[in-house]
């Protein structure tokens, strides 16, 4: 199997290729085989698939692949149903003021609201829910509203 | 070339040693000298086969048996080839290294062979060593291109057109050489 291409091209190319091959090849130290022989290990380590280790690795290897297998599909379902028993507050009130008429203070209904309404106050606690002032004949007032100081003397 | 059937593979991954000595027996020879082309030094070469060797022993627990021993061994070798010759690149920042031509093996046999086959040892020393090793691999060792892309790591292409090049700048080597002597003065 050799290059045709410089063969083709150039006619002395055959020629040098057969003085390439004729060529003296360097003499080889009388005791490099002794000193190679003598270099070989007594006892060679066994082949790594022979090795008892890797015998019984490989025998509990396709146990080993369904038990991994079954403990990280144990593990995805417990994390879903984690995800699922978890309360989804912030979808439920978004869906809660988008859906709902607004209720006035007096129209509460504490019963016909869903779950996640009832439990806002308790987790709403920074923003107190609308307050109306009883006062006969007067505006409602609001805990917004802006009252004068010299209504509380 | 398919790995040859009537080799003990078996006795030699067990590391029995009179595998590993047939291995040896048969195949040293081919390591050393193409080791000797490739660093142009005796003794660079003679630590190159011993550290070839040793390597093989290290490894031959997980040698598969793909490749002929012979294309395997030469393989470890020219990687050795190339260890050797970065960190010696390091230390020629130190000091430069002459030229080895002395340290050809048989400077006399070279002589008597003649002018010609001089001519073609100092051109080839000439070459650098990514063009001498698929010259050395193809025409001095006798390998084919197929094994010849298993020592060097590269597709069989590619190691035919390193080849086709490298003989190409041999040849412009030689012609030069040839008109140098022309040109000098006759004694």
């Amino acid at each position: 199997m050799h290059d045709n291409r410089s063969t083709d091209s150039n006619p002395l190319a055959g020629s040098l290729e057969a003085r390439l091959r004729a060529l003296p090849q360097p003499r080889v130290p009388a005791d490099l085989e002794r000193r190679l022989l003598a270099a070989i290990p007594a006892a060679q380590p066994l082949a790594r698939a022979d090795r008892p280790a890797a015998r019984a690795y490989r025998s509990a290897s396709p146990w080993r692949w369904l038990a991994a297998a079954g403990v990280c599909g144990m593990l995805a379902a417990a994390c879903l149903l984690i995800a699922l028993a978890l309360p989804r507050g912030d979808a439920t009130r978004s869906v809660a003021k988008t859906d709902q008429p607004r209720h006035s203070a007096g129209q509460t209904n504490a019963a016909a609201a869903p779950a996640g309404n009832r439990m806002r106050p308790f987790f709403d606690a920074s923003k107190p829910p609308k307050f109306a002032w009883p006062l006969a004949g007067a505006p409602s007032l609001t805990a917004a509203s802006r009252l004068r100081a010299v209504s509380f003397d | 070339m398919p790995p040859d059937d009537q080799f003990p593979w078996q006795d030699l991954r067990a590391g029995r040693p009179e595998a590993c000595a047939e291995l040896v027996r048969a195949n040293y020879q081919a390591v050393y000298r193409f080791l000797v082309h490739l660093t142009r030094d005796v003794h660079r070469a003679e630590d190159l086969t011993q550290e070839t060797f040793a390597s093989a022993w290290q490894r031959i627990a997980s040698f598969e048996g793909r490749a002929a021993p012979s294309t395997w061994l030469h393989r470890i070798a020219y990687t050795k080839f190339i260890d050797a010759e970065r960190s010696q690149r390091r230390a020629a920042a130190l000091l430069e290294r002459c030229p080895s031509r002395a340290d050809l093996p048989d400077p006399l046999d070279i002589a008597l062979a003649g002018d010609e086959v001089r001519r073609l040892h100092e051109a080839l020393d000439e070459l650098d060593a990514a063009d001498r090793a698929p010259l050395v691999l193809h025409y001095l060792q006798g390998l084919s291109y197929r094994e010849m892309a298993v020592v060097l790591d590269e597709p069989v292409g590619t190691v035919k057109w390193r080849t086709s090049e490298a003989l190409g700048r041999l040849r412009t080597r030689l012609k030069e050489e040839v008109i140098d002597d022309a040109r000098q003065p006759l004694h």
